[in-house]
């Protein structure tokens, strides 16, 4: 972690990590370069690309930029890399394949001298996709939030993106750093942010930035992704102690194992089983003895899954849930 | 139209057209304003918008931009009003509602200088949300054309005033926009093809993000079909060569078509308008497709328009391959909207 004295007041550092996304990252870098607020300063951690980046970010930025190669370390290890060289009051990180709104860092800098105890500035991000065709997503909107802890461990809880996010070097001091073994690094960075009492302030208006949707992303491997995501949580577990947060938390993680279990078919039938004796375990509450039972009986009976799942069967499982 | 004299050579000029779109057009101008490439002047013409817009854009913008007012013209009027006092070599038109990728420019300029000869230059354009949800829309994807009339015509290529840049040499030889179209932009792209323009690929990442807003799409559909009913009769006007003039026919009885079995016309106007489609192109609507048709407007039970048959009436249409990529593209893809003209 950069020492305070590095620190330059105003500064904007832009950290970009770039993993085999040439010519897209062309893009990210320029949407970061030339954005309306100008104090600032870009860094592009390459995580060992073995594509074009490493000759033609430097050939076609120079010194505009400061260019960091190292061995692959995801996005998390880039972040820290970025961090640790970093002078900027104000910290933006962002993934080679996403673009910043060109007004994005005046916006949240405009919040954040409006209420100057912020750690954290969010907003809403857009989706984009690589590829024409049928647009196939689902965009968030984000709202101010009074408790983001609470919000981040309910069970119908919220994500933030980091692409959306702008920090104040405070809250990274807090937090400290990435953490490089998770998959989904970005839900355990802003679940410890908000655990650690860094402040959330919400920037309405015009998207943040525009994220890009890939075919063969990270985001698409949807298994991996439930299993980061579940490993994000039991690691909060571990150190959110506070109620009610911990039992919010608690049903979250019964409930997306539950769900896991019953209603996807990642599995075969003795580790759902184990998922959903584990479900129960972790919260008895959410997973009341009734609903374990069922889901039991489901799980073991030949078809019972398919049951769950069948989309035409739809309205009848709803009829069912709200008999139960 | 300015002086040959003061053109400043590797200048860009954007022309925005503003019609009560802030704060919306706050993103448009400053994505403008802060592209890669240099140098770049950008002016924002406003169609007497009634919002926030020229106290704001005065107030945040002061004189990096030039801010013309003028009674509402659509996109179009605005386009020839900016048009008017651009200096550059090249222009970009970009509707207020609408993001210019921020290194838009500099890679469309590279294609310029890669090949001298080239008019204009296009790349792809993808959509974007004002209001979270679901995204249900088309992008369509552009590629390089051997033949741009035909892809202009009959497939889905996507090409759209925010994808290009144009020669300033190329809009004096086209013209100014057509100021009394719905659908201006495609009249003008048709009509630069008919010039003789010569169209060049940009290739990579989207130049540019147009938003789709709540309303845009459903409520203006009606009037987008008749609007590029209008375009294509136009172009009829001055086509002359073949097999372009049978493309465009053909595209035209399409349309006319789709309109005749949308939701939002008479019976009487639907009869009329399925007539005029098979006397348009009597290849691309044959005898029986006119006379089914003709029988499903007349039937008293109203197949048409009732809601729950409407997967099976657009399988059939697609089927007969009557639903055009491009127009489902291009409602899509609608610029803002202009307002009542005198």
């Amino acid at each position: 972690v950069t020492a305070a004295d590095d620190m330059i007041p105003g500064l904007v550092s832009v950290v970009i990590c770039a993993y085999n996304n040439w010519p897209d990252v062309e893009m990210a870098i320029a949407s970061a370069l030339h954005q309306s607020y100008r104090s600032l300063e870009v860094i592009v951690v390459d995580n060992s690309s073995t594509d074009a980046t490493p000759e033609e970010v430097p050939r076609r930025f120079g010194t505009r930029l400061r260019y960091i190669r190292q061995p692959n370390r995801e996005c998390a290890g880039a972040y820290n890399s970025g961090f640790s060289i970093a002078h900027g009051e104000f910290i933006q990180f962002m993934d080679g394949d996403d673009v910043l709104a060109p007004n994005k860092i005046e916006k949240q800098l405009t919040i954040f001298r409006a209420n100057p105890g912020l750690d954290i500035v969010y907003g809403d991000v857009r989706t984009f996709q690589e590829t024409g065709g049928a647009a196939n997503w689902t965009d968030l909107a984000m709202v101010p939030e009074d408790d983001m802890l609470a919000k981040l461990t309910a069970p119908q809880g919220i994500w933030l993106n980091t692409l959306g996010v702008l920090f104040h070097r405070t809250a990274l001091n807090k937090v400290g750093a990435w953490d490089e073994c998770l998959y989904v690094e970005d839900a355990d960075y802003f679940l410890r942010a908000a655990w650690s009492g860094c402040r959330f302030g919400y920037c309405s208006g015009s998207p943040m930035g525009f994220r890009r949707l890939r075919p063969g992303q990270k985001m698409e491997n949807s298994s991996a992704m439930e299993r980061g995501i579940e490993a994000v949580w039991s690691k909060a577990i571990g150190y959110i102690t506070r109620e009610p947060y911990r039992s919010s938390l608690a049903a979250k993680i019964a409930d997306w194992r539950f769900h896991r279990a019953v209603f996807t078919d990642h599995l075969v039938t003795r580790e759902a089983l184990v998922d959903l004796a584990l479900a129960r375990a972790t919260s008895p509450v959410a997973i009341s003895a009734l609903r374990y039972s069922a889901a039991y009986v489901m799980v073991m009976l030949p078809g019972g899954r398919y049951l769950a799942q069948s989309q035409w069967l739809g309205p009848l499982r709803r009829i069912v849930a709200r008999l139960f | 139209v300015i002086e040959g004299s003061e053109v400043i050579p590797e200048l860009v000029s954007v022309v925005i057209c503003a019609w009560n779109n802030w704060p919306d057009l706050e993103m448009t101008i400053e994505s403008a304003l802060n592209q890669s490439y240099r140098p770049l002047e950008v002016i924002v013409v406003d169609n007497c918008s009634t919002d926030g817009t020229p106290e704001e854009v005065s107030c945040s913008f002061g004189c990096s931009v030039r801010y013309i007012r003028q009674p509402n013209r659509g996109d179009a009027g605005a386009y020839n009003t900016g048009f008017g006092v651009a200096r550059g070599e090249f222009v970009q038109f970009v509707d207020g509602d609408d993001v210019l990728a921020p290194n838009k420019i500099e890679k469309q300029v590279e294609v310029f200088r890669a090949g001298p000869q080239a008019d204009i230059v296009y790349g792809d354009v993808r959509m974007f949300q004002t209001r979270a949800g679901v995204a249900n829309w088309i992008d369509p994807s552009t590629k390089e054309e051997s033949d741009i009339w035909c892809a202009l015509i009959s497939s889905h290529v996507g090409i759209c005033a925010l994808g290009t840049l144009w020669r300033r040499r190329i809009i004096e030889k086209v013209g100014p926009w057509d100021e009394t179209l719905y659908v201006a932009d495609l009249d003008y792209l048709l009509r630069a093809a008919w010039a003789g323009c010569r169209f060049a690929h940009c290739p990579g990442g989207p130049m540019g993000f147009a938003r789709v807003r709540p309303g845009q799409m459903t409520a203006d559909q009606s009037a987008i079909a008749r609007g590029l009913e209008i375009v294509w009769e136009k172009a009829l006007g001055y086509v002359a060569r073949e097999p372009y003039r049978s493309l465009i026919a053909a595209e035209l009885a399409r349309q006319r078509f789709n309109r005749a079995l949308s939701r939002d016309i008479t019976k009487q106007e639907a009869l009329a308008t399925v007539k005029l489609a098979r006397a348009t192109s009597p290849e691309t609507v044959p005898a029986f497709v006119y006379i089914a048709a003709r029988a499903a407007i007349i039937l008293p039970v109203n197949l048409l328009r009732t809601e729950w048959l409407r997967p099976i009436r657009q399988w059939i249409l697609a089927k007969l391959t009557f639903d055009s990529p491009k127009s489902r593209a291009l409602i899509v893809r609608q610029p803002s909207i202009p307002g009542p003209r005198s």
